[in-house]
Order: structure tokens, then sequence, then C-alpha cells
């Protein structure tokens, strides 16, 4: 099957008999990139899994209103960090334990998985992200693992440019600092 | 340089304790799992989709009976305002229409009480008149010559002359 551009997947959307064929083509050009988008920010698979579910279907609900004022990407990621920070807002709420206990039980479930290994790096430096408040976090993936422009992160996170500099900078001294000392 | 690179050098600048490109995340993942999840996902989304269609049908239902409920209480809530609307339009206000009112009310009394009524407050208000007026006149009359000396008022009414044509009211 050939790769479609998004805006042949858009057009190919658009026509009833194609719709179907046209998101599966979809699903299957941004899944991984969204999972691991979700699964750094939740950790754990199974809550991954129920986000990118609701994800893709906000994507099928909402992909005939997408005015294409911005790229379908920056939308997708737009859509799913949306949902994760919802999704750790309201497990904030729900949690009775303070915000260190919640950070503590995030690195906690990094620490329990299965080839957890301290030494090496690709840990650490998922610990040391758990450390970030949740916004700073998406900010963070976003630039460091998705080398996404300033531009299209502020469309992702309705942020100035100038604001999501110094919340990277900040975040990545944060986190150099931790991996340096662990 | 693509830009790609571009931000790997700039951020590889601003902190080169952090490896460069960014390692893959070192989580499991179940067996298979991308392969399967765009069939999963298609029958979760049209599981979806049914079961809002379905919600969409009991809504329109729930829509369709407020509907008329709504519409039946507009029209019952303009009869009755009609209603009230058309007594109010008959009965006079006395505090805009005064006259009007009294000739109304004066309708509904019969000729014999009418009369009787009339005779009864003839009498009463022409005894208040006149004593009221007596009383009226000798206040006036006694700040009018308040100040004026006693010689004085006692000359000016021997100059005066009565009815009769005798002059001076003086007893003297």
């Amino acid at each position: 099957m050939s790769v479609h551009s998004d805006q042949e997947i858009l057009n190919l959307f658009r026509i009833p008999e194609h719709r179907e064929s046209a998101f599966t083509q979809l699903i299957n050009k941004y899944q991984e990139k969204l999972y691991w988008h979700i699964r750094r920010l939740v950790v754990s698979h199974e809550d991954a899994h129920d986000l990118l579910q609701n994800v893709w279907i906000r994507v099928w609900k909402s992909l005939d209103r997408f005015r294409e004022d911005s790229q379908l990407y920056t939308w997708l990621y737009r859509i799913a960090s949306n949902e994760c920070l919802n999704f750790l807002e309201q497990k904030k709420k729900k949690s009775t334990a303070s915000l260190d206990e919640e950070v503590g039980g995030l690195s906690e479930k990094i620490r329990a998985e299965e080839h957890f290994d301290a030494a090496r790096l690709e840990w650490k430096l998922q610990v040391a992200i758990q450390h970030l408040p949740e916004k700073q976090r998406v900010v963070f993936m976003l630039r460091y693992y998705e080398e996404m422009p300033y531009q299209e992160m502020s469309r992702v996170l309705d942020t100035s440019e100038g604001a999501l500099k110094a919340s990277y900078h900040h975040a990545a001294k944060k986190i150099e600092e931790f991996i340096l000392n662990h | 340089m693509n830009e790609s690179e571009k931000i790997r050098e700039e951020l590889s600048e601003l902190t080169p304790g952090l490896p460069y490109p960014a390692p893959a995340a070192p989580f499991e993942v179940p067996a298979g799992y991308f392969s399967t999840l765009p069939e999963k996902l298609t029958k979760t989304i049209q599981a979806d989709m049914a079961s809002s269609h379905k919600s969409a049908r009991i809504l329109s239902l729930n829509y369709f009976f407020l509907a008329k409920v709504a519409a039946a209480a507009i029209t019952v809530g303009m009869i009755v305002f009609s209603a009230f609307h058309f007594i109010n339009s008959n009965t006079t206000d006395i505090s805009k229409d005064p006259q009007l009112w009294v000739s109304k009310e004066v309708r509904k009394v019969s000729n014999e009480r009418l009369k009787s009524f009339l005779e009864l407050t003839h009498n009463t208000v022409s005894h208040d008149e006149d004593s009221e007026g007596l009383a009226l006149n000798t206040k006036e009359m006694a700040s009018l010559v308040e100040d004026i000396p006693n010689e004085e008022i006692k000359s000016l009414l021997n100059d005066l002359t009565t009815d009769d044509g005798r002059t001076g009211f003086s007893n003297e």
C-alpha cells in the first residue's frame, strides 16, 4: 500500500466511500508516534492504550471540521496532548496523595518496568521527566523527542513561542541536572 | 542542514549532558500491538458510533416530546395572559381615571339610595361649611388685628356707618 501525504488522506476522507480506508491510513501513519508521545507522559501501557483509543475516536468525529490552518500532525498532537493533560489532571484530583507522592508514583511505575536498569541513560531520562510539572513535560517531549519547531508547538499547546522556549530551557536544565546527579 | 539537525544542534548547545538524537523509549509494548491496533481501533470507533446513533435517536425522541410540551405550555400561557388582560381592560383604574371610576360605581347604586345619600350629605356639608367658615373668619380676623392698638380699632369702629344709617359700632 502506497503511503499518502496528509493532504491526500484528508481529501480521501472527505469522499464517503473512501472514508474508512483513509482513516485506517491515517492510523497506520501516526499510531506509533502518538502512542509513544502518550506512553512517555503516562508511563503505563494500559493508560496509553485507552488514551490513544480516545484520541482516535475524537479524530474520527472531528476530522470533517479540521480547517487546515495548521498541519494535520500538529492537530493530532494537540488532541493527544490535551487528552493526556486532562487525564493527568483528573488523576491528580482523584488522588488524595500530595504532588510529590504522585511524581513518586509515576517514577515507581518506571522502576517497576520489567527491564528497568537504573544505570542506563534512557531509563534515567524517563525517571527525570516524571519530576517535571505536566505541561513542562509535554513541552520537553515535543521538542526533545519529536523535534518539533516552536511555531508548531505553539499551535499544539496554545502558548507563545517565547514562553515555550523559556519552558523548554528550564525543563532541559532540570533533566540534565537530574541525570548528572543520579 | 535540515530542521531536525538544526534543532538537535541548538539543544545540544543548551544541554550538552543530554544524549542527541533522543534515545527511543525503553518501555515494552505487547507483541504485535501496532499491527493489530488499526483493526481494533476501527471496530471500537464503529461500536462508539453505533452507540452514539442510538443515544441520538433517544435524544431526538425526547427532544420532540419536550418540544410538544413546550408548545402546549406556551399556548396555555398565552390564553391565560389574554384572559387576564381582557378582564383587566374592563375594570377602570381609580388612579388613572377617577371620574370614570366614580361614574361606573355610581351606576351600580339605586336611585332611592342616591337620593337619601345626597339629602344627608347636603345637610352635613352646609353645616360643616358654615361652622368651618366662621372658625376661619374668626381666626383670620384675630391675626389681622393682632398688631393694631385697641385705641385705633375703637376710633375705626366709630367712623364706620351701620346698615341702618347709624355711625359707630362702638358700645360707647
